[in-house]
């Protein structure tokens, strides 16, 4: 999985490309939380890109969605595949990483 | 009516970058199963991937390291996949033969594990069985050829 950061004014957009598994999960743990001890509170992951999710991946961004929220912040997603979807649904963790249809509306009504 | 596709790995070490392979072929197994429905796929892709993953997360070498068979059955009606731990122990060494381990329970909100058996589950029926110095795990998970839109991604 290819994972890269863009900052804007009001988030830090992390978008992971490809498969978001036991092998890819600290990988995207260790981005978000440089992010984090950098300074960014407000976090959108852009899962556009990430053709498959497993529940090692969700694990990873509830973790990061953890720390986020420890630093005073918080943690959204956007752009959700259907795979990655269907996890978050059959787990309720719909529930708690609330899909965004984009990453500049995640933070938009904060 | 399609023949089934069957699609056979052996010999793949317990370890994290197994799951691209397994990835491969399950994208090898449907350019071959044209006629398997796109939600179909999907659930059956995470199921196995799940599968495999707690195997390589959970699976105990006895004596040396464990190593992972699969086969991968797409037939006209249903999916079937066999997941085979070699030289692993038990992975329910205290439970009466034929139970999977583990509950189905799914883990409380802000957990980072525990999920990986539940929603296997929800995706598929799932059997445990320990043979000799193995553990298979076998899925199963009928398909729904006839709704509409079958067969498209």
């Amino acid at each position: 999985m290819q994972v890269t950061v863009e900052r804007h004014d009001t988030y830090t957009e992390v978008r992971g490309e490809g498969r978001l598994n036991m092998a890819a999960a600290p990988k995207l743990k260790d981005v978000i939380s440089s992010e984090i001890s950098a300074g960014s509170r407000q976090i959108v992951v852009d899962l556009s890109a990430t053709e498959f999710m497993d529940s090692s991946g969700l694990g990873a961004l509830i973790g990061c969605l953890k720390m986020a929220r420890q630093a005073g912040g918080d943690l959204r997603i956007s752009q959700v595949p259907p795979q990655v979807l269907m996890v978050l649904q059959l787990t309720s963790m719909d529930r708690v990483l609330t899909p965004y249809p984009d990453s500049a509306s995640a933070f938009s009504r904060a | 009516m399609p023949e089934p596709i069957l699609l056979c790995a052996d010999r793949l070490p317990a370890e994290p970058g197994t799951l691209e392979t397994v990835h491969d072929h399950l994208e090898d197994l449907w350019a071959a199963a044209g006629h398997v429905p796109a939600l179909d796929r999907m659930a059956f892709d995470t199921a196995v991937i799940e599968t495999v993953g707690n195997t390589i997360r959970h699976g105990v070498g006895d004596p040396g390291p464990v190593e992972l068979g699969m086969e991968l059955v797409a037939s006209p009606a249903e999916l079937r996949a066999t997941i085979v731990e070699f030289g692993a122990a038990s992975a329910a060494p205290n439970a009466p033969l034929g139970t999977v381990p583990c509950g189905g329970v799914m883990a409380d909100a802000l957990a980072e594990s525990g999920r990986g058996l539940a929603l296997i589950r929800a995706l598929v029926s799932l059997d445990f069985e320990r043979d000799g110095a193995t553990n298979v795990w076998r899925l199963y998970r009928p398909t729904h050829a006839t709704e509409p839109g079958h067969g498209t991604d």
